[in-house]
């Protein structure tokens, strides 16, 4: 066979052949190589059989695993109501230079998200995400409560109940309709441990998945500025400041880390709403 | 409890308490909600289309199911501001997987789960259903692992490469989504094909 080739020494190889199965154009050399040797041209198709088995069996498994679409395409359609509008979002008082600076910016997070996904995720996808609130929805509210009796050990800081009607208008008010149960802390943007009051403008629906920067995470931040203010290693007013600012920068700031820690995963501090 | 109501950001009744944080002004042209509904549809479409795909890629690449469901979710959450910054559309299946690909990854290692998983998920998956009987099913399920095993000996480049062509990538889309050469694709299949072969006798 190999004296009846012209223009090589050589069979084509395996992966020669599956390119040129896969409709990719072979160079010259192994159009050659195929012309002289036709019994090679059929050589993919016995392994061929083998992953094809293989792919349906995986297939099997795998979509026995793969959760209902429901309740996921819910959650997506939610956070992309949410989300729209918050893309190109500048601040109105920065100069004209720096807003088309900061639009840049985010066009090219979406550049380097599709060029290495290990890049993290923009402010403006955060709250594209649901992981941040609207803050013209919920800037963050306090009461007079002080750091005397908040960090009283003896009387633990009991935040009004928040009733059903209540809940369900908050729901409402951040385009969710049909709250999942459980799946979702109805939270104090401001904690009640540090002051934080049961009012519309302190509360929204934070998601325990759909992004690392979850309710997990903000209840670790939230335990964590309260054993600071209590400590004296930030002024009460500081930590206010910080989680209604940006919970997620105020994170990263305290814990001195870009990405949530990962004993943070599934932290709990408060009751999910159901 | 008397409250003063210390507000952070400006009242609703405009009486400025507080208000000590700008609010973000949404600077954007005339249609664009219009616009937004309709890439909303069309995520919403491809959600439809790629989400059971790309979550069993996300499975074989050694995430669990919960992980998977978040990393899909961010996934279409950037194709939104992919669509929306107007960027372009040509073969938005390799985006996407491209997409959850490197988010897989970074979930993992976020999860200190980067240790080395079958490429086709869990080795004590469910046995299969179907078969005639508990022989049957026996002989299917050891078969199964021997092909497991035979791909958990291979790099994860070459794993890859396998989960990808199974939900029906092409090689030249797979070279995209990995940031390897089409060569090195055809390699990879190659060697799996073959441990499979092997694996079958």
């Amino acid at each position: 066979m190999r004296a009846t080739m012209r223009g090589s020494d050589r069979h084509p190889s395996d992966a020669e052949l599956r390119l040129r199965a896969e409709g990719e154009p072979p160079d010259r050399r192994t159009r050659e190589q195929l012309a002289g040797c036709p019994e090679r041209q059929a050589r993919p198709a016995r392994t061929e059989d083998a992953l094809e088995d293989f792919f349906a069996v995986r297939r099997r498994i795998l979509d026995r695993t793969v959760p209902a679409p429901g309740p996921a395409r819910e959650r997506l359609r939610s956070a992309l109501a949410q989300g729209a509008g918050s893309v190109t979002r500048a601040p109105s008082h920065l100069p004209a230079a720096l807003a088309a600076a900061a639009l840049a910016l985010a066009a090219a997070t979406g550049a380097v998200l599709w060029h290495d996904g290990d890049n993290a995720l923009a402010r403006d996808s955060l709250a594209a995400a649901g992981a941040v609130p609207d803050p013209a929805m919920t800037p963050g509210a306090t009461g007079a409560a002080g750091l005397a009796e908040l960090c009283a050990p003896a009387k633990p800081v009991v935040p009004a109940a928040i009733d059903r009607e209540m809940a369900l208008r908050i729901f409402r008010n951040h385009g969710i309709a049909n709250p999942e149960p459980l799946a979702y802390e109805l939270d104090h943007l401001v904690p009640p441990e540090l002051g934080g009051i049961t009012a519309a403008e302190n509360l929204w629906p934070q998601a325990y998945r759909g992004t690392v920067w979850n309710a997990h995470a903000k209840d670790a931040l939230e335990d964590r500025l309260l054993r600071r203010a209590c400590s004296g290693e930030v002024s009460l007013q500081a930590a206010q400041n910080d989680i209604a600012r940006h919970w997620v920068d105020a994170y990263r700031k305290h814990f001195r880390t870009a990405e949530p820690l990962v004993e943070h995963a599934a932290f709990l501090k408060d009751r999910p709403w159901q | 409890m008397s409250l003063r109501n210390a507000w952070f950001g400006p009242a609703p009744g405009g009486d400025g308490t507080v208000a000590s944080l700008p609010i973000p002004v949404v600077s954007r042209p005339s249609g664009a909600a219009s616009d937004d509904a309709a890439i909303q549809a069309e995520v919403t479409a491809l959600f439809a289309e790629f989400r059971t795909p790309l979550l069993r890629y996300l499975l074989s690449i050694g995430l669990g199911v919960a992980d998977s469901e978040d990393v899909v979710q961010e996934t279409f959450l950037a194709l939104f501001r992919h669509l929306r910054l107007g960027r372009p559309r040509t073969n938005l299946k390799g985006w996407l997987f491209r997409t959850a690909h490197n988010l897989g990854l970074k979930s993992r290692r976020l999860a200190g789960r980067a240790r080395r998983r079958s490429a086709i998920g869990p080795a004590s998956g469910p046995i299969l259903d179907g078969a005639p009987d508990p022989e049957e099913r026996l002989s299917q399920r050891q078969r199964y692992e021997a092909m497991c095993a035979a791909l958990d000996a291979l790099p994860a480049r070459v794993r890859n490469c396998v989960s990808l062509r199974a939900e029906g990538l092409r090689y030249r889309e797979i070279a995209l989504v990995l940031s390897i050469s089409l060569g090195t694709v055809s390699n990879c299949m190659r060697r799996a094909a073959v441990a499979l072969e092997r694996a079958h006798e």
